[in-house]
């Protein structure tokens, strides 16, 4: 099994079958660190164990500190493991590295756990520690699984450490708060006072009720507000921004300058119109739209958006209605280059009936993925309708999985086995039918 | 004013330099991919510093802490990777040139032993090889990431010097860090 390994730096391998030498504990210290790097966080601590002289490499651990617990929380969702149990070892992990912990600075401080204000004690330290250590990106995911769970019990973000003027956020780029109560005062006085901060998500804040984005020297670039539930009112004068997003209920959204928007998100149609005038610079777009009529989603008439390359659609469709609508909006586009769009299907039996539409052919479209694909007249219908116009498209990604199942650790099709079958089927059908050159992929 | 080439294959305009290594071998190296090398780089600026008319093969360039199937390795590393001075690529020949090269860099990680993998890492750490390193770190690191600590004790010839109690002691202390984890 054991190759002659030819020497260099003078030293000689015994070519034998039972002795390999151990040269990797031979490294040097920095070189060991930097291999060390390229782990997880759990699996450069663990290396601690190989032998005494990995032990003491153990405090120079990696500079960006990532507590993912999202594999977990799923298995506790299915029942698997129970949270409490969980809970107290993830606090343990977090805790046990944080005090190993000898680096300086860190760039990331990122923990990803259910978590709410019974861990106050915990999460306050923690967020001390990051920013003593300068932290640039700090995110907090703390999302709760059980959509019920009472809000006023989410974990408070501790105000008092930063309304006082000594504690040094100065270092700060991005951060990202989901499922924790943050107010938009706090808010609003990190804008002021991190003169870095190119990113801001919240998600989940009960507390953020209104925010003022304003500065010339602002350097935020991405802004994005979730599922707020009492969040009133925004005003934006952002000279850098190029990516916002709002999903939630009708808000006052004034927008008085943001000369650089390229990305948007939005929930719903009503922010239309608070950011017209900004579509038609627009790179990407991102909706989330209702269709249970039979005649389906409609748009406002646009005029031609030049600049978009990029449109997501989510559809929250019931199976009668039509996604036909959302043909003009494409059409809008010119030069689109990616077209996703996501099914979210309630089914209620309406009958199907063929629905003519006139194609024109699009000359840039050159990437469309559909999440979702549920494999009925409704979508079907619409595929057909850009695998026909698209005569450039380069590639198709059908997608079986439903949209809010994409991307977790443990994926589980929510659809039953003979409704996947059938979306399958019907994906598999179009492919052979498919006269673009295009590369079709069913997943 | 070193000789830049925009054509990265090779041909008689192009400058080629020669390293030595340790057991004496020459190998004729393009300068886009020698430079690569950062000690090298640093060698050759300062040889052109004192002598301007030197140039290519009358250069030599001793590699002492190298042996020669170790610098054959990273300099085929090396000429698969983006070259600096290359003619821009169009969307679709950048496409086919990740593809190849991320054959080329299976096929090199497949037959590797744990040896000559620490070998090309300390050879790329002293020739200041930064895309060698970072790649052949990463191969290192793959062979830790969510293996057994047996494994990586036994793949790396790494020898065990916890007492049983110690480490029992050890492991149960830090749990959180030991489960989840592939036993091979």
């Amino acid at each position: 099994m054991d190759k002659t390994v030819l020497p260099i730096m003078d030293k000689t391998v015994l070519p034998s079958d039972k002795s390999i030498e151990d040269r990797i504990s031979q490294l040097p210290d920095e070189m060991l660190i930097s291999v060390l790097s390229f782990l997880t966080p759990k699996e450069a601590f663990r290396t601690s164990v190989l032998s005494h002289r990995w032990k003491c490499l153990c405090p120079f651990l990696p500079r960006s500190l990532d507590f993912d617990g999202l594999y977990t929380m799923w298995e506790i969702e299915r029942g698997k493991k129970s949270l409490q149990f969980e809970r107290k070892k993830f606090l343990q992990w977090v805790n046990d590295t944080l005090k190993s912990c000898r680096v300086s600075t860190i760039d990331e401080f990122r923990v990803c756990f259910q978590f709410d204000d019974g861990s106050k004690s915990h999460v306050d330290g923690w967020i001390d520690f990051a920013i003593s250590k300068g932290v640039k990106r700090l995110e907090l995911d703390f999302t709760a699984t059980d959509p019920f769970k009472d809000a006023s019990n989410f974990y408070r973000f501790p105000n008092e450490r930063f309304t006082s003027d000594k504690t040094c956020i100065k270092s700060l780029t991005s951060l990202t708060l989901k499922y924790i109560r943050v107010t938009g005062e706090l808010l609003e006085h990190f804008l002021s006072n991190c003169p870095l901060l190119e990113r801001l998500h919240v998600d989940n804040s009960e507390d953020l009720v209104n925010l003022n984005i304003c500065g010339s020297s602002l350097k935020l670039k991405y802004l994005h507000i979730i599922h707020c539930l009492k969040f009133k009112s925004i005003e934006i004068n952002a000279p850098n921004l190029e990516s916002f997003g709002y999903v939630g209920k009708k808000i006052k959204l004034h927008v008085h300058s943001a000369p650089h928007l390229l990305d948007v998100r939005i929930g719903s149609m009503y922010a239309f119109g608070s950011l017209s005038s900004y579509l038609y610079q627009l790179e990407s777009l991102s909706l989330a739209v209702h269709s249970y009529t039979y005649e389906g989603v409609k748009f406002p008439e646009f005029q031609t958006l030049t600049k978009l390359k990029h449109l997501k659609v989510t559809v929250d469709a019931s199976e009668g209605s039509s996604l036909l609508g959302l043909i003009p909006l494409i059409e809008a586009a010119p030069f689109l280059h990616k077209f996703v769009f996501e099914l979210i299907l309630w089914e209620i039996n309406f009958p199907k009936k063929a629905r003519k539409v006139k194609k024109y052919p699009n000359e840039h479209l050159k990437e469309v993925e559909i999440v979702g694909f549920a494999g009925r007249a409704i979508d079907i219908q619409l595929v057909v309708y850009l695998l026909e116009s698209a005569i450039n498209l380069e590639k198709i990604i059908v997608n079986l999985c439903a949209p809010y199942v994409v991307g977790i650790p443990c994926p589980r099709n929510i659809r039953t086995t003979a409704e996947y079958k059938g979306a399958r089927e019907a994906a598999m059908r179009l492919k052979e039918k498919q006269l673009t050159r295009a590369e079709f992929v069913i997943m | 004013m070193s000789n830049t080439s925009e054509n990265p294959k090779p041909s008689s305009s192009s400058a080629k330099m020669t390293l030595k290594t340790s057991d004496n071998e020459l190998f004729e190296v393009e300068e886009a991919v020698a430079m690569k090398f950062c000690t090298v780089k640093q060698y050759f600026e300062d040889e052109k510093d004192s002598d301007v008319a030197a140039r290519g093969s009358t250069t030599v360039i001793p590699l002492p802490n190298v042996h020669s199937a170790v610098l054959a390795t990273l300099i085929s590393y090396g000429k698969k990777l983006p070259q600096s001075n290359a003619v821009a690529d169009n969307h679709e020949e950048e496409e086919t040139k990740k593809k190849e090269r991320k054959k080329y860099e299976q096929g090199l990680l497949k037959n590797l032993m744990p040896g000559e993998l620490l070998d090309l890492i300390s050879a790329a750490n002293y020739l200041d090889f930064k895309e060698g390193l970072e790649f052949f770190n990463q191969a290192l690191a793959d062979h830790i990431q969510n293996k057994s600590v047996e494994y990586v004790r036994k793949f790396f010839g790494i020898k065990n010097d916890y007492e049983p109690h110690e480490e029992e002691k050890y492991r149960e202390e830090y749990a959180w860090a030991f489960e989840g984890v592939d036993e091979d």
